[in-house]
C-alpha cells in the first residue's frame, strides 16, 4: 500500500514536471538547442567534412617527375578523404588567395624540378594548427612518391581497429548525443529543484504526508526522460547530417540509466545549493560545454594532453565519453562488469545523498512571507 | 544627475556582491569555459603515443629522437609515454595511448641490406582526425629520417613566402579568441541582469517615478557593467597567461580601446536581450550560448577561412566573416603579433581583406547603436508599463 501510495506520488510529481516543463519552455531551450548547436559549429567548423585541404598548386615544369608529383599530390589520401584539393592553378590568382587567406598554401613546383628536387611554398600561417596539416600533408606525398620509385629507406604502414574510420564529423555527433544524455538530466534536474523553491513549491511538497523525497524521485524520473527525449533529436540530427551511425543503442540506453540517475541528483545537489535558476544555468551549460572539449567529448581521452589526462581522470563525466563511445561506433559491444559496478556503485552513492539534501531543504528557510 | 547615478550604480554593485550569484555569473562562468577549453590547446600540437622500439641499434635511436624532437612553436609533436616494447602494446590494447608506433627489430640491419622496411603504426581510429594527425605525424617523422640518411632521393620543401614570419602560436590564437568571448559574454550577462533585475526584484516602477529622468538609469547600468565586465576581463587575462601563455604584459591602449568596443557590443546585445524578454533567465542562456557560439564562429574566422570551399563550413565562414566581432578578434592579434598599434586600414593588417574591413567600418556601429538604441526605446516603454505593481 505504502510503495503504491509512494508510485503514485512519482507519477504526479513526474507528471506535473512535464506539464510544467511544457508550459515553461524557458527550461526546454538549453537541453534541447545546446547540444545541438555545440554538435553543428564543433562538426562544421572544427570537423569540417573531411581530409581534403584547399590548396593552390602552380606547375612551371614539364617534366614528367613534376607530372608525377602532381598525380601523388592529387592521389594522396587519408581513410576517408583525399588529403588536398587543389583550388586553383594560376600563380597570381593562388598567390592572391593566399595572402587573403583564403588558401592556406600554395605549392609551386619550377621549372627546374626534375635537377632540383625542390617545390616552393607561400603560406597563410595564421596559425601553427593549419600549417601542420598542411605541411604534413605535403611530406606525406613526397614520402608517396620515394614509394613509387623505390626510393623510401623506411616507409610507414597503417593499421587500424577497424577497417573504416568514424568521420570525425561522426565522432563529435556521437559526443553531442551523450552530452545530450548527461547535460539534460542534469540541468532539467536542476531547474526543477530550484524552481520548486523559488515558487516555494517545496514547502506544499513538505506539507504532504508522504516524505518528500518522493519529489526528488519525480524529478529524477522527468530529468531522465527528457534525456533520453533531447538526446534523441541530438542523434537524429547527427544522422541525418553528420554521418553518424549509432550501434548498441539498447546497450546504451540500458547502461547510461545509473550514470543519468547520478547527473540528475548531481543537479538537484546544485540546485540545493545554489538556489537560484538564473545562477544555476549557465553554470551547468558552461561546464558541460567545456567538458564537452576538455574531457573526452572532442577527443578521446587517452589522445588529450597530460594535464587534460589528469583532469579527465577526476572528472566523472569524462568516463561516460570514454566508455559509452566505442560502444556508440561499435568499437564495443558494451560495457564490462566493472564499469557496470563503478556506474551503479556511483548511483548508489548519489541516491545515498538524495534524502541528506531533502532533509536539509527542510530546515532551510525559504518561505519568506508565507 | 552625478548623485543619481552615484546612488544607482552603488545601489546595483551593493546587491552584486551582497548576491554572489551575479559575480558567478560575470566571473566564474567564463573562467570555467576557459580553463576547461585551455586544457585542449595543446590537442591540435601534441599527441600522446607508444613506442615499441624493439632494438637499441643506431638506426632506430636515430628515429626516435627525430620524434622526439620534433617540435612546433607550441611544442613537441609527440608526447612519448614509452619506448618499451612490451609496456607500449600493452598501453595500446588497455586503450591508455590511442596510437603504437612499431620501429622492426634489426632496424639497422634492414635498412643496409635494402630490405623492404616497415615502421608499423597502430591506430584506434574511432576519429579520423586522431588517425590522420598520427600518420602525418609518422610521415613528418619518416621524411626526416629520409633526409638524414639520403637527401639526394629526397624532395626538398622551400617556404618563399609567408603571412608572417613565424607561424602564430596556436594558444595565442585560441587566447584572443576566448579573450573575445570572455568579453562579450561578461558584457552581455552584466547589462543584461542588471536591467532586467527591476523588473525581477519589482523597483521599475520606483525608478520610472524618480524627478531625475532616465539617462540617470541609463549611464549607471552601462558603468556598472562597464565595471564588472573589467574585473572579469582581468581575471580571464590572467588565467590565460598561465594557461595559454597569453601576453598580459603586452595589453596595450589599442587593445584596451578593442577590448572597449566589444564591450559595447556585448552590452548592447545584452541590453536589447534583456528589455525583450525581462527575464534573466533566458538572457543568461542565450549570451552562454552566443558566447560560445561567437567564439566558435568570430574566434576561428581567420582559421576556417582557408578551408571554406563550398558545402555548409562554406555557409558558417561566410556568417562568421560577416560578424563584427570576427574583425576585432583578428585585429587584436595582429596588434599583439607586430605591435602595431595603428591598424586602422586594411592595408596594414594581412589578416583581413579590403571587403571585410569595410563590412565591419559598418557593422561595428551599426550594432552597437541599433540595439543600443532599441533597447533604450524598448526599455522606456517597458518601464513605464510595469503592469500590476
Amino acid at each position: 500500500m505504502k510503495w503504491k501510495t509512494g508510485y503514485h506520488a512519482v507519477a504526479a510529481v513526474n507528471k506535473r514536471n512535464i506539464k510544467l516543463l511544457l508550459r515553461q519552455k524557458q527550461f526546454l531551450i538549453a537541453p534541447f538547442v545546446m547540444p545541438i548547436v555545440v554538435m553543428i559549429l564543433t562538426a562544421l567548423i572544427m570537423g569540417a567534412g573531411g581530409d581534403d585541404w584547399p590548396v593552390g598548386l602552380v606547375n612551371e615544369s614539364n617534366s614528367e617527375e613534376a607530372q608525377e608529383f602532381i598525380y601523388h599530390l592529387e592521389t594522396a589520401h587519408s581513410n576517408i578523404t583525399p588529403y588536398f584539393s587543389i583550388m586553383e592553378m594560376d600563380h597570381e590568382e593562388a598567390s592572391d588567395a593566399v595572402k587573403d587567406g583564403r588558401l592556406q598554401m600554395l605549392i609551386r613546383i619550377p621549372d627546374n624540378f626534375h635537377q632540383s628536387q625542390n617545390v616552393y611554398t607561400e603560406t597563410f600561417n595564421i596559425n601553427t594548427d593549419m600549417m601542420k596539416n598542411v605541411r604534413l600533408r605535403l611530406e606525406h606525398t613526397v614520402l608517396n612518391q620515394l614509394v613509387n620509385n623505390n626510393e623510401l629507406i623506411a616507409a610507414p604502414e597503417l593499421i587500424t581497429e577497424k577497417k573504416e574510420d568514424v568521420w570525425r564529423e561522426s565522432f563529435i555527433a556521437g559526443s553531442s548525443v551523450l552530452l545530450a544524455l548527461m547535460f539534460t538530466a542534469t540541468i532539467t534536474a536542476a531547474n526543477l529543484f530550484a524552481f520548486d523553491i523559488e515558487n516555494r513549491t517545496q514547502k506544499e511538497i513538505s506539507l504532504t504526508p508522504l516524505n518528500n523525497i518522493f519529489g526528488g524521485i519525480g524529478t529524477i524520473l522527468t530529468s531522465i526522460l527528457m534525456a533520453f527525449a533531447a538526446s534523441i533529436s541530438t542523434m537524429i540530427v547527427g544522422m541525418l547530417v553528420f554521418r553518424l551511425e549509432p550501434q548498441n543503442l539498447l546497450t546504451i540506453y540500458i547502461g547510461i540509466i545509473p550514470a543519468l540517475i547520478a547527473c540528475s541528483i548531481f543537479g538537484i545537489i546544485i540546485a540545493h545549493l545554489l538556489k537560484r535558476y538564473r545562477v544555476i544555468q549557465p553554470i551547468i551549460i558552461v561546464t558541460f560545454m567545456a567538458t564537452f572539449f576538455g574531457a573526452g567529448g572532442y577527443n578521446s581521452v587517452a589522445g588529450l594532453p597530460p594535464i587534460a589526462r589528469a583532469f579527465s581522470e577526476v572528472w566523472g563525466f569524462s568516463y561516460i565519453f570514454e566508455w559509452f563511445n566505442p560502444i556508440l561506433h561499435n568499437f564495443s559491444n558494451g560495457l564490462n562488469i566493472s564499469q557496470y559496478i563503478i556506474l551503479i556503485t556511483v548511483a548508489c552513492i548519489f541516491i545515498v545523498l538524495l534524502p541528506i539534501v531533502y532533509k536539509r531543504e527542510l530546515f532551510v528557510k525559504n518561505s519568506a512571507g508565507q | 544627475m552625478f548623485q543619481a547615478i552615484k546612488g544607482m550604480m552603488t545601489k546595483d554593485l551593493k546587491i552584486s556582491f551582497r548576491n554572489p550569484s551575479m559575480l558567478i555569473l560575470s566571473i566564474i562562468v567564463p573562467i570555467v569555459f576557459i580553463f576547461l577549453y585551455s586544457l585542449i590547446s595543446q590537442l591540435s600540437t601534441t599527441n600522446p603515443v607508444a613506442v615499441a622500439q624493439h632494438s637499441d641499434d643506431t638506426a632506430s635511436k636515430e628515429l626516435t629522437t627525430i620524434m622526439k624532437n620534433m617540435e612546433i612553436e607550441d611544442g613537441p609533436y609527440y608526447e612519448i609515454r614509452t619506448y618499451d616494447p612490451e609496456e607500449a602494446f600493452q598501453m595500446y590494447k588497455n586503450g591508455e595511448v590511442p596510437a603504437l608506433v612499431e620501429i622492426p627489430e634489426n632496424f639497422d640491419q634492414q635498412l643496409e641490406q635494402g630490405e623492404d622496411t616497415k615502421v608499423k603504426l597502430f591506430v584506434n581510429n574511432m576519429n579520423s582526425d586522431g588517425t590522420k594527425n598520427f600518420r602525418l605525424r609518422l610521415s613528418h617523422a619518416l621524411y626526416q629520417f629520409q633526409e638524414n640518411r639520403d637527401s639526394a632521393s629526397n624532395i626538398s620543401i622551400t617556404e618563399e613566402a609567408s603571412t608572417f614570419k613565424n607561424d602564430i602560436s596556436m594558444k595565442f590564437y585560441v587566447s584572443i579568441g576566448l579573450l573575445m568571448f570572455a568579453v562579450v559574454y561578461s558584457g552581455m550577462v552584466n547589462t543584461g541582469t542588471l536591467i532586467t533585475r527591476e523588473w525581477e526584484e519589482r523597483t521599475s516602477k520606483e525608478i520610472s517615478l524618480s524627478p531625475n529622468g532616465f539617462a540617470p538609469l541609463l549611464v549607471a547600468k552601462a558603468l556598472t557593467a562597464l565595471l564588472l565586465t573589467t574585473v572579469t576581463t582581468i581575471f580571464v587575462m590572467i588565467l590565460m597567461a598561465f594557461t595559454l601563455n597569453f601576453p598580459i604584459a603586452d595589453v596595450s591602449l589599442a587593445i584596451i580601446g578593442w577590448l572597449l568596443i566589444l564591450f559595447l557590443i556585448g552590452a548592447s546585445l545584452g541590453a536589447f536581450t534583456a528589455v525583450t524578454i525581462k527575464k534573466s533567465l533566458p538572457v543568461i542562456t542565450l549570451s552562454a550560448v552566443l558566447g560560445i557560439s561567437l567564439y566558435l564562429l568570430s574566434g576561428n574566422e581567420s582559421s576556417i577561412r582557408g578551408f571554406a570551399h563550398g558545402g555548409p563550413i562554406e555557409f558558417i565562414w561566410r556568417i562568421a566573416s560577416y560578424l563584427p566581432m570576427s574583425y576585432i578578434t583578428d585585429t587584436m592579434r595582429v596588434i599583439f603579433v607586430t605591435g602595431k598599434n595603428n591598424l586602422l586600414t586594411h592595408t596594414a593588417n594581412p589578416l583581413t581583406t579590403a571587403t571585410s574591413f569595410y563590412i565591419s567600418v559598418i557593422t561595428i556601429p551599426t550594432t552597437i547603436l541599433i540595439f543600443s538604441w532599441a533597447s533604450i526605446v524598448k526599455l522606456k516603454n517597458n518601464m513605464f508599463t510595469s503592469g500590476g505593481q
